[in-house]
Order: C-alpha cells, then structure tokens, then sequence
C-alpha cells in the first residue's frame, strides 16, 4: 500500500476515516491469513501418515506461497509473522519447541525462495494463461519442495539416527511429495480464486450451466471409481473416466476452472480412499497415499498445461480481432475522408437556406410593418435546416467512432438507408439513380451496426465509381434486401459499371487491389474481414449485361437462438 | 417598365434553398417564380418572361449549363447567375463562356447575390435599350 500524499489545507476528518480503511482492510487480510493458515495445517494434520510427523499434503505452505505472491514484497514479513504465530497455534501442544522452530524456519524458507523464483522466472501475476509460465510452474514446483525435504527434521533426524524407527529415504519421499501436491494442486486454486480470476458475476448464464455440468459429471465420476467396492474400482481404465470432464473444464473454463476441477477430484479420491473404497485400497497405507499422489500429479500438470494453450490460443484469436477491428476502423477513416468532399457538398444545401433565410428575415425586419408569422417560418426553416446539418455530420462522426466492436441485432434495412445517406453526395455526384426494394418485415441479423455500415458504404460507392464511364441514363445502382431462408438475409448490390476483371472476380477482394486512381484497396478486402468475422459472406460476379452484382449474406438474428459469432469473448 | 419590378425566376432542385432564395429575393423588393428543374422554367416561357435566371449548376435532368445552351439556341437572350455547390474553376468557365453573368458559390451572401442579380438585370436592359434605340 502506498501513502497518498495529503496536501496541507485538505480536512483531517476524511483522511482519518481513510487511514481506519485502510487499517480496517489490513487487520482483516492478517485475520483472513491466520484463519486460513491454521484451517490448512490443521487439515494437513489430518492427512497425516499413522504414528508420523508428515502428511499426505501439506496446504499450509500452499497458503504462504500464495500469500506472499499476492501481497507486495514490502510486506512479506507480516505474512511470515502470521503464518508463524498460526503455526504455533495449529500444532499439537506436545510439539518440542526446537521441532516448531524448525518447521518454521524451514516453512518460511521454503516458501520464500519459491515465490521468489516464481516471481523472477514464472512471471507475475501467476495466471496458467501461458505454456511458459506452467512449464516453469511445473518445474519449480517438482524442486523446490525436494530440496525443501532435505533439510527437514522429517529427514535429517533419521539419517542422525535420532528417530531409528523412520526410514530417512521414505521420509523424503513423502515431506517432497506431500509439497509437490500442495504446489500444484492448492496453490493455483487460491491464487486464481484470489486474483478474483474468475468474475463470477461477469459469467454468462452458459458458462454457469457449463461449470455445474462439469461438477456433476465429476461427481459421477468421482463416485464410480472412488465410491465403490475395491473389488469393483480396482479396473484402472476407471480412473481415465475423469479426463472427459477435466479436458472440457480446462478447454471451456480456462485455467481457474482447470484447477478447480483438479482440485475437486483430488478431493473426491482422497474422500473416497480414506473410507476404503475406491481402486488405491491397498494394504499398505503408504502405498495408498503414493498411489493417490502419484495420481494426482499425473492428472494436474497436464490439464493445466491443455488449459494453458487453449488460453493462449484464445489470446490470439483476440488479439486478431483487435487487429481486424483496428484495420476496420483506419480503412473506415480512409473512407470518410474520400467521402469528405461530398460531405462537404451535402453541408452546402442546408447552409445556403440558413443563410438566405436569415439574411432574408433581418431585412423583414427592417420594414415598418414587419409580418411575424414570415419571420416565424423563416426561423422554423432555420432550425430545420440546421438539424439537418447536424444530422449529416452526426452520422460522419458515427462512421468515424474508435476501432472498438460491438455486436447487437440489427436491423439491415436500417444500415442500407444510412449508407446511402452516408454516400448520398457521392451518388448524386455521379448522376447515379438508386433503386431499393426493402420488404418490410425482414429478420434482424446480428452484428456492428457501424462495420456492416462500412461495408453497405463501400459497395454503394464502389457501384457509383464504377459507373464514370456508363452514359447517364443508364447509371443506375440497384439494391435489394430479401430474407435467403430461414437463417440468412441477403443484401444485392448491381451495378451497370466496368464490371470485375474477368477470370479473376474474386481478386477486387484482395488487398491493395484498386481500379481507382485514389483509394487504398483496402475496402472491400477489409470488407470481407468483416463479413468473416460476422459468420457471413461477401463475393462479387459479372453481370449478364453490364457491371456487377455483389452479394452479402448474413446471418438472421433469432432472439433465443444461438448466434456462433466472432464475437465469443466480448 | 423600368418601375415595375424585375421578375426573377429561380430554378433550384433543392426545395429549401429555392424557398430561401425566393424570401431573400422578396426582401429586396424582386418578383419571383421558383422552378424545381430547368425543365420547368424553360417550359413557362410562353408568359412573362423573367429579367434574370438564378440557376443551379447541378439538377437532375437539365442542368445549368444544358439550360443556357437550350436558350442560346432558340436566340433567346435572359441573363443568368449562375449557383453551384462546387467550387471548379472548369465549371466556371463554361458557365461564364456559356454567357453567364456571374458564377456563384453556395452559401451566397445576400449582398453577393442580389448584387449579381441587379448588375445582370441592368446590363440587360442596357442591351435592350440600345437595341430599342
């Protein structure tokens, strides 16, 4: 936390109830701390191994490396204070005190160096979004808690042959494994739940229902292969029945759902085992626990790492999507400024009438007799023709809106008026007449409204310009909105112009194509994207006759139904 | 004749600027008939004829330009002002080498255009004047 600098004259009284705040959120984190340390170790207690100081895990150190990993390192000392003084706490009275300041020193180092490591080689904040960082995740967890192992009491005190009893390689084996399972089974769990990584209230409904059918099939699971008769569990193919749900929560619920599952059936096994059911009932209870850690680890880093990729790979489409919408956004900007000169002429019409109606009025207004119902209608036109100007740029500015997307259902009929409001200019410019046929009653598609704009715009001024050579009357542009079928709702734009190259209509789609003598080459190449992106398509043929006729099939909108878009993660 | 006041004829497709031109006109004391095509004004000039022509470079169908030409041909001399929406010297030209009296840019200045209009309507009956004469 750093201390905001107050200036001198500010009143005490608010920066008072801050700094209590402040002390209030603090003091609760220490508590929430302790509370889950002492919760942890005492479960760790519970694991333990018969007539043994070492568990089968061990989620108190999981706690402190999650917690120094969360907090800033200016305060990793009230963590270790904390952990300490809930160490204490937790263990058995009859503990010697040289055992719990060892286990302390040795916790605390333990979890020092490996939060430290992970800062400097996994990278904060700790997301499992990324093969690297799991790959090192992966591996600092299987060392750290090995070398860790080796300076024990666990360890050194046998291989002293102060306690004969325990063999110091089984030892070893069992304080390594049991940290193992705490780093990568606990620790993720808290981290991701503790960065709030999951929003759950920013989950959609699909997503939830998703979630709650991954935990019921591992709960079946769960309960076939580790809620029944050894006899019956003991078929190994049983336990491949988990990856099924492990391998879509790590798919569909991204890292925080990975290690959750994982988690959750590290927990049903270990239910299950400790009511002797379930296939690691063996007679030795050694044995049982290596097998459920043995399994465990077998399942964790895998699905983490599948989690990782599809995470990564989520990362890509994104950032493709950014780009596209970026690109969308500069060729838009390219366009108004082509559109710019007829703009500029659109704005001429309702200026003129200001100006001649208001000079017109002040010279009314000079008579001797001056008629106020002329001077009021004079004045109504004013505002008439204003708002009409403001209409013109208004839709220039909507056109020219930032590269951000947002899909909506729309209504295309709506989108074709304003792109030829958008191009109006241009069209009477080129002498071009426009002919629509728009049924009413047409589906909604589901889209952004402003990139579909950009492509209505771009195929309407591409028809116009195409048509520079073809004699007046026969400039003609026709355009018709019709439903294709029940899904689709198709856009046609004719021309009477040039025509596409022939042998090769497809090529006025790739980039930096042009026929004009301005232009980038971009317009219908980006318009393309667009359409892609929309789960649509755009393609362009000759005509029979004259020019060309270019189609844009989209996908109807239907309120309930499920609308497979790019526009999975907005 | 040179009391009654000049009749102008305003051809504009633009329904608002043919309205305000006509106020502006009114203002200033000028008699107008507003025509929404050339068409229109060329097919009225059977009755009183108008002393200048406000024409608008660029209509569907007959433009400006098309409309001068259509009058030239048929020796019939009423002197214009051009208005257009765009600002090109080729245009202007044409209008002027068409025998345009001005060549004007929207948005018009009232002092501009009725400056333009009462200089046309001057220089016409100068001409007619001296025919008469």
């Amino acid at each position: 936390m750093t201390q905001a600098v107050v200036p001198f004259k500010t009143a005490t009284a608010p920066v008072a109830s801050d700094s209590l705040k402040r002390a209030g959120v603090f003091v609760s984190q220490v508590a929430l701390l302790a509370g889950t340390y002492y919760l942890a170790a005492r479960l760790g207690l519970a694991f333990r191994f018969q007539n043994s100081q070492i568990s089968v895990v061990w989620p108190a150190n999981a706690v402190i490396v999650a917690s120094l990993l969360l907090a800033p390192r200016a305060r990793w000392w009230v963590v270790l204070v904390t952990v300490s003084l809930a160490h204490i706490a937790a263990m058995s009275p009859a503990t010697p005190a040289w055992r719990l300041a060892w286990q302390i020193v040795g916790n605390s180092v333990f979890a020092t160096t490996t939060a430290v490591l992970l800062s400097r080689y996994a990278g904060l904040p700790l997301h499992f979004g990324s093969r690297r960082q799991v790959f090192t995740y992966v591996a600092i967890s299987l060392a750290m808690p090995a070398l860790f192992a080796l300076g024990m009491p666990s360890f050194v005190r046998p291989l002293l042959g102060l306690e004969p009893m325990y063999s110091p390689s089984a030892a070893l084996l069992r304080t390594a494994l049991s940290n193992v399972i705490a780093m990568l089974l606990v620790v993720p769990v808290l981290l991701l739940w503790g960065q709030g990584s999951l929003r759950l209230g920013r989950l959609t409904r699909r997503r939830v229902l998703e979630a709650a059918a991954i935990v019921a099939s591992l709960c079946v699971v769960g309960f076939v292969a580790f809620g029944t008769d050894p006899r019956f569990a003991h078929f190994p193919a049983l336990l491949l029945w988990f990856f099924p749900p492990l391998v879509w929560a790590a798919v569909r619920l991204g890292p925080a759902g990975a290690v959750t599952s994982v988690f959750f059936v590290a927990l049903l096994s270990t239910l299950g085992t400790a009511r002797q059911l379930g296939p690691f009932v063996m007679t030795s209870e050694a044995e049982q626990v290596l097998s459920l850690q043995l399994f465990w680890i077998a399942i964790g880093p895998p699905i983490l790492l599948l989690a990782a990729v599809i995470r990564e790979r989520e990362q890509v489409e994104d950032s493709l999507h950014d780009q596209r919408n970026q690109l969308a956004h500069v060729t838009r900007v390219a366009t108004a400024g082509e559109l710019s000169g007829a703009v500029a002429h659109e704005l001429r019409q309702p200026l003129t009438s200001i100006l001649a109606n208001a000079q017109a009025g002040i010279r009314l207004l000079d008579r001797d007799r001056v008629d106020l119902k002329e001077v009021r209608e004079i004045l109504e036109d004013i505002v008439r023709d204003d708002r009409q100007a403001a209409s013109v740029l208004a839709r220039l500015r909507l056109f020219m809106k930032d590269g951000t997307s947002r899909f909506e259902p729309i209504a295309i009929d709506t989108v074709v008026r304003d792109a030829l409001a958008l191009s109006k200019s241009t069209v009477e410019l080129s002498a071009v007449e426009v002919q629509t046929s728009m049924p009413a009653g047409l589906p909604r598609v589901w889209g952004d409204p402003v990139q579909l704009l950009q492509v209505m715009v771009n195929l309407v001024v591409n028809g116009c310009e195409s048509m520079h050579l073809t004699p007046q009357p026969a400039r003609r542009l026709e355009l018709q909105v019709a439903p294709l079928d029940r899904e689709h709702v198709e856009v046609v734009v004719a021309d009477r112009g040039v025509g596409l190259p022939n042998g090769g209509e497809d090529r006025v789609f790739d980039p930096f194509f042009t026929t004009k003598e301005h232009g980038l080459g971009l317009g219908l190449a980006i318009g393309r994207s667009i359409v892609n992106a929309h789960g649509g398509r755009l393609w362009g043929e000759n005509n029979a006759d004259h020019g060309a006729t270019f189609h844009l099939v989209l996908r109807a909108h239907h309120p309930n139904g499920r609308h497979a878009t790019a526009d999975r993660h907005r | 004749m040179a009391d009654m006041p000049p009749l102008i004829a305003i051809v504009d497709d633009e329904q608002s600027v043919r309205v305000a031109l006509h106020r502006l006109c009114s203002a200033y004391g000028m008699t107008t008939h507003t025509f929404s095509s050339a068409e229109k004004m060329l097919a009225s000039l059977d009755g009183r004829r108008p002393d200048c022509l406000v024409l608008d470079a660029h209509m569907p169908g007959i433009g400006g330009l098309a409309a001068q030409a259509w009058l030239r041909e048929r020796g019939i001399t009423i002197p214009a002002v051009v208005i257009t929406g765009r600002d090109d010297n080729e245009l202007r030209d044409r209008s002027i080498a068409g025998g345009a009296c001005d060549y004007l840019c929207k948005p018009i200045d009232a002092d501009t255009l009725i400056g333009a209009i009462q200089r046309a309507v001057a220089a016409a009956h100068m001409a007619a004047g001296r025919r008469s004469a």
